[in-house]
């Protein structure tokens, strides 16, 4: 039942029977006997602490089912001890009886400390860093997708929108690493990231991160990501062995394809010291250039490459963070558009 | 993330979008203080609140509302059913798949990013958006709504609470064509001001079921031209609530009953029990808050009116009821 009766003149907002109030930092009043029709008091009794990047995230829901999908999607992180929870996320998953779209429109904004994400008219994803809480409704359609294919819940979206909270600088990037040393690799889109990881990773070495990559501002390190890689349709042409390890997906007028990487990834994420930041500079026909950048063209390149503005609040974290890896070299290299010559020059610079 | 431009973008959350445009209204007795980038929104909250000219007004905002309209949205109407789910101090209102608006009702504030379409469409804002909003934001600012309407002649007013079908709608189109001014015809909202309790409405227009039509030689050659809830209605888009506030000096509860008018004294217990089935849960502070509100309306004269008679013939005995003043 849709709650909301817009048309209806006796009310905005339907009657609904009454929800059991829970306490959780905030004064309830569960004796009142009122209605709450817009489920403020809804009840998540299903309670998990998230390891996240060495951080602790409590994770509540009314659904059991979804604690299994976010410990499922973040499993690579659920290992050591976990700390007092930094931070809450609190969803609730609804069924309202709805196919699976086949697209999602999602769009964002945010005040002051206060970022939200609607995905589609009736899901959201709203973090309020000031309180250090998170919270959502999503279909749960979500449940019974694949985690790491197509219509996956927006747990990349959530991470990202709670990172700065925990003290990570989340930039649009890959890394490849060995032994807990890596390159991270940057560039504009279509500069043949993906594709460079994925192949330097088939050389051997551990496939990090192609979308994005976090800095841990706290820990002098950084973190990979767990997401599927993301091949845009023209990589299949050059990678043809990737055709039987694809699921292809859409969004608005974008095809691309999604990849499990985590077969060429650590069973544990474990933190990266980086030994250099490379950008990638595809061209045609051009010269094969590795040069290192002037410290200046570093730190502003690098800037370029943080995943999202945030608040002011966190600009000292955030340079601190891209100084902190300004300190290694920072490479630019001018390819020709095949990428084995990208994959190459990082095998040379990890040795 | 998504592969979308948007969320691909550096300022995917809009942090540098720019809401130069500002004005404050009284919104149902709060200040509501008004930050967009959109004339289209200023017409829309022109027509739906009380603007304030007077500078001299200025003081702390009840609350804040940040409306940014993304031109690049290409939606139009029809627009969906309004969404409205939260958790704790967090309401989101989904109003279509793009424009949405966040209520942080711990620091009284709300966010939303609009379409131009939605944004042009006054009615909507004025009808469903607006009132949906201060539906959600009313507790943390103060304010009770009552399910009630509510008419008054000068400053005094007469509160007319009662649940669907109770004739609140067609009794106060019935004060209406006696003289009085309609504040509203369904939600009212309530205060205690410095001046004492105060009572506001909405700029939704008056609206009629079918069946209530026959008593109003205005709609007798009229066919209804809205269908709501299945029925058929009349919406008196010519008689607008009035926006300014009166000082409400009794409390009706109406109830369709028998073919008279019989007119009783309501206990408080009753008078409180029906506005607190109505009222949404909030945290203990603000049930506190409320609660002062509450003790201020049961402190007026409380009359319990069966009524099933012409509405004219029940409006005449209600005024009767009004200190001599206004009657």
């Amino acid at each position: 039942m849709n709650p909301i009766r817009v048309e209806d003149g006796e009310s905005f907002i339907d009657r609904e029977p009454l929800v059991k109030t829970r306490v959780f930092g905030f004064a309830t009043n569960a004796s009142s006997g009122r209605r709450d029709p817009l489920r403020r008091f809804s009840s998540t009794p299903f309670v998990n602490d998230l390891q996240l990047m060495g951080r602790t995230v409590r994770v509540e829901s009314n659904s059991i089912s979804f604690l299994h999908l976010v410990t499922k999607y973040f499993h690579s992180h659920q290992h050591g001890t976990s700390s007092e929870a930094e931070f809450r996320w609190r969803v609730v998953c609804e069924s309202r009886g709805e196919s699976r779209p086949t697209e999602i429109p999602s769009s964002a904004f945010s005040g002051r400390l206060l970022n939200y994400v609607n995905i589609g008219q009736k899901g959201f994803l709203a973090v309020d860093q000031a309180r250090r809480q998170a919270i959502g409704y999503l279909p749960d359609t979500f449940l019974s997708e694949q985690t790491r294919f197509g219509h996956r819940p927006p747990l990349d979206t959530l991470l990202c929108l709670t990172a700065s909270s925990l003290g990570l600088v989340p930039l649009s990037g890959g890394c490849v690493s060995i032994d807990g040393r890596g390159v991270m690799v940057f560039g504009a889109p279509n500069s043949g990231k993906t594709t460079t990881c994925y192949l330097a990773a088939k050389s051997g070495l551990e496939f990090q991160a192609d979308q994005m990559v976090f800095l841990d501002a706290r820990q002098a390190n950084a973190w990979g990501e767990g997401l599927p890689a993301v091949f845009r349709p023209e990589t299949l042409h050059f990678l043809p062995e990737l055709q039987s390890q694809v699921r292809r997906s859409s969004y608005e007028a974008s095809s691309f394809y999604y990849f499990d990487k985590s077969n060429m990834q650590p069973r544990q994420a474990r933190p990266i010291s980086p030994l250099c930041s490379l950008f990638l500079q595809r061209g045609v026909n051009c010269p094969t250039v590795l040069r290192e950048m002037p410290r200046e063209e570093a730190l502003s390149q690098l800037r370029g490459s943080v995943l999202f503005e945030e608040d002011q609040g966190f600009e000292d974290q955030l340079s601190l963070a891209l100084e902190w890896l300004a300190q290694m070299p920072v490479y630019e290299l001018s390819y020709d558009s095949d990428p084995k010559i990208a994959a190459h020059h990082i095998e040379k610079l990890m040795r | 993330m998504n592969t979308a431009d948007d969320v691909l973008s550096r300022d995917f959350l809009h942090k540098h979008a720019e809401t130069p445009l500002g004005e404050q209204y009284i919104a149902a007795g709060a200040l509501c203080d008004l930050s967009t980038n959109s004339e289209r929104v200023l017409e829309a909250a022109r027509q739906s609140f009380l603007p304030i000219r007077d500078r001299r007004w200025e003081r702390q905002p009840s609350f804040s509302l940040r409306l940014w309209v993304d031109e690049r949205d290409t939606s139009q109407p029809p627009w969906p059913k309004p969404y409205l789910r939260g958790l704790d101090h967090l309401v989101y209102i989904g109003l279509d798949s793009k424009s949405s608006l966040l209520a942080d009702l711990e620091t009284r504030r709300v966010i939303g990013r609009i379409a131009p379409g939605l944004a042009a469409d006054t009615g909507h804002w004025r009808n469903i958006i607006f009132p949906m909003m201060m539906s959600v934001v009313a507790g943390s600012v103060g304010l009770v709504e009552l399910h009630a309407s509510c008419v008054a002649k000068g400053p005094v007013g007469m509160i007319l609470l009662g649940p669907g079908r109770s004739g609140k709608s067609t009794l106060a189109k019935a004060m209406s064509n006696a003289g009085f001014r309609v504040l509203s015809d369904d939600r009212v909202f309530c205060s205690v001001q410095q001046e004492g309790i105060r009572a506001y409405g909405l700029a939704r227009p008056l609206k009629l079921r079918e069946d209530a039509g026959i008593w109003f030689e205005e709609f007798s050659d009229r066919t209804p031209t809205d269908v709501q809830n299945g029925e058929r209605v009349f919406y008196c888009d010519r008689s607008f609530p009035s926006l300014q506030p009166c000082e409400p000096t009794v409390i009706v509860s109406l109830e369709r009953a028998g073919d008279g008018c019989s007119i009783s004294h309501a206990s408080r217990s009753e008078i409180r029990r029906q506005i607190e089935s109505d009222l949404l849960a909030e945290t203990e502070e603000i049930v506190n808050t409320q609660a002062t509100v509450i003790d201020s309306l049961l402190n007026l004269p409380l009359w319990h009116v069966e009524c099933g008679a012409r509405p004219e013939v029940i409006a005449g005995h209600l005024v009767k009821l009004l200190p001599e003043q206004a009657a």
